[in-house]
């Protein structure tokens, strides 16, 4: 995943960079695979929501 | 003032090129090596695709912070106890609905955006990102915080969701911010909503005490914003945007602040005598809203003078926040006991 670093509030900021210069192929894939492990997380905690609420539901009495 | 063209050109960043030396603004599938299908819908530089933390920012995560808490007090604030998986459902729907609203708000603003000196670090202005991906995001966003407070809670607060984020990006955001000063009034009812949604998601219904805690953020905005605006004052000057000490002038938005101030007090008191809270509440309400008056007449009667620092302003507007989340507390803090 591309790096970050922490502003003066304590955020993290992606890292600048120079506009005009192409990003490089390497920079391209390393930028999407960090979206995409982010994505793959955010999904299966979406995934284990949804069972979780689901399961709420039935043993509320809302079943189908 | 005059009306800015929200679509003013803003580098087109994010694109991802489809070949290496691709001409801009058309497919090219150049050394059989295609990277991605992502057209460059205009002849810029390509960029890197955005980064998960440009699009965390694009949330506003800072402001989301006051709104979940106001939501999950209202909701605890309820008489009817809900189950804590739907209660953390609905506090991150509301979440992702203001962090939707967000998103929103700096893609229609990134023009403004850039020429604020508090807000050019963000990713529009800053050229981390391209404005499709902002709109996709805040539209998407949006509409999955809608769908899953629909499937785990109930349609009202589904409803007062969805009217929260229409209100604020198209009352607020594209409709009042550039046109009046009284933007912050009648755009602070989108913060206003949350404690409606949070007791909704409980109740299935809205009361007349979450109504009271609506009205009190609703008359809390404008000396919150306004104090704001009075020391950021340059900034807004420097976008067009026609806030209160730009367009009327410093010795108004005092007063203002000041008169803005009774009936949110009233407001915020008011639940105590109405029977709807008890002591712990009522007692923290008064103190706080002393507190806060003295601050704001503070402010209200005073005059700056260059250089001067604008210090009560500042107290002022710390407070106001603090404020906030006390009442809140002392709200929840109050049911426990009862």
């Amino acid at each position: 995943m591309s790096g970050g670093r922490g502003n003066r509030r304590g955020t993290l900021e992606a890292p600048p960079r120079q506009r005009g210069e192409p990003p490089s192929v390497e920079a391209v894939r390393a930028r999407q695979l960090g979206r995409a492990r982010v994505m793959a997380w955010l999904l299966g905690a979406f995934v284990l929501l949804v069972f979780a609420i689901s399961i709420v539901k039935i043993a509320q009495g809302h079943a189908p | 003032m005059r009306h800015q063209q929200p679509n003013a050109p803003i580098p087109a960043t994010g694109a991802v090129p489809v070949a290496a030396g691709a001409g801009a603004g058309a497919f090219a599938a150049a050394g059989g090596a295609p990277i991605a299908g992502r057209i460059m819908a205009s002849s810029t530089t390509p960029m890197l695709p955005a980064d998960w933390r440009d699009f965390l920012a694009l949330t506003k995560p800072r402001v989301m912070t006051l709104v979940v808490f106001t939501g999950l007090c209202g909701m605890l604030a309820a008489p009817v106890p809900i189950h804590p998986v739907l209660g953390f459902t609905a506090i991150l729907c509301i979440a992702l609905g203001a962090g939707a609203a967000g998103a929103l708000n700096q893609w229609y603003e990134a023009d403004l955006d850039a020429k604020m000196r508090r807000t050019q670090g963000r990713p529009l202005p800053a050229g981390r990102m391209d404005r499709q991906s902002a709109l996709h995001f805040g539209v998407g966003l949006a509409g999955f915080s809608l769908a899953l407070m629909y499937f785990a809670l109930n349609l009202a607060a589904t409803l007062i969701l969805a009217a929260s984020i229409l209100f604020y990006v198209f009352i607020y955001t594209i409709w009042l911010k550039r046109r009046t000063p009284q933007n912050i009034v009648i755009g602070g009812a989108a913060g206003a909503f949350p404690p409606l949604i949070g007791w909704a998601a409980a109740t299935g219904q809205v009361a007349l005490l979450p109504a009271l805690l609506f009205a009190l953020i609703f008359l809390w905005t404008p000396p919150h914003f306004w104090a704001l605006a009075l020391f950021v004052k340059t900034d807004y000057a420097n976008a067009g945007v026609p806030m209160l000490p730009v367009v009327a002038g410093e010795r108004t938005t005092r007063t203002q602040i000041g008169l803005y101030t009774l009936p949110m007090v009233a407001a915020a008191v008011a639940p105590w005598p109405l029977g709807l809270v008890g002591p712990v509440y009522g007692w923290s309400a008064l103190l706080l809203n002393a507190v806060f008056l003295a601050l704001a007449v503070r402010v209200a009667l005073r005059q700056s003078t260059p250089g001067d620092g604008m210090k009560p302003e500042k107290q002022l507007f710390k407070f106001s926040i603090l404020y906030l989340f006390l009442m809140f507390g002392a709200l929840v803090v109050d049911r426990w006991m009862a």
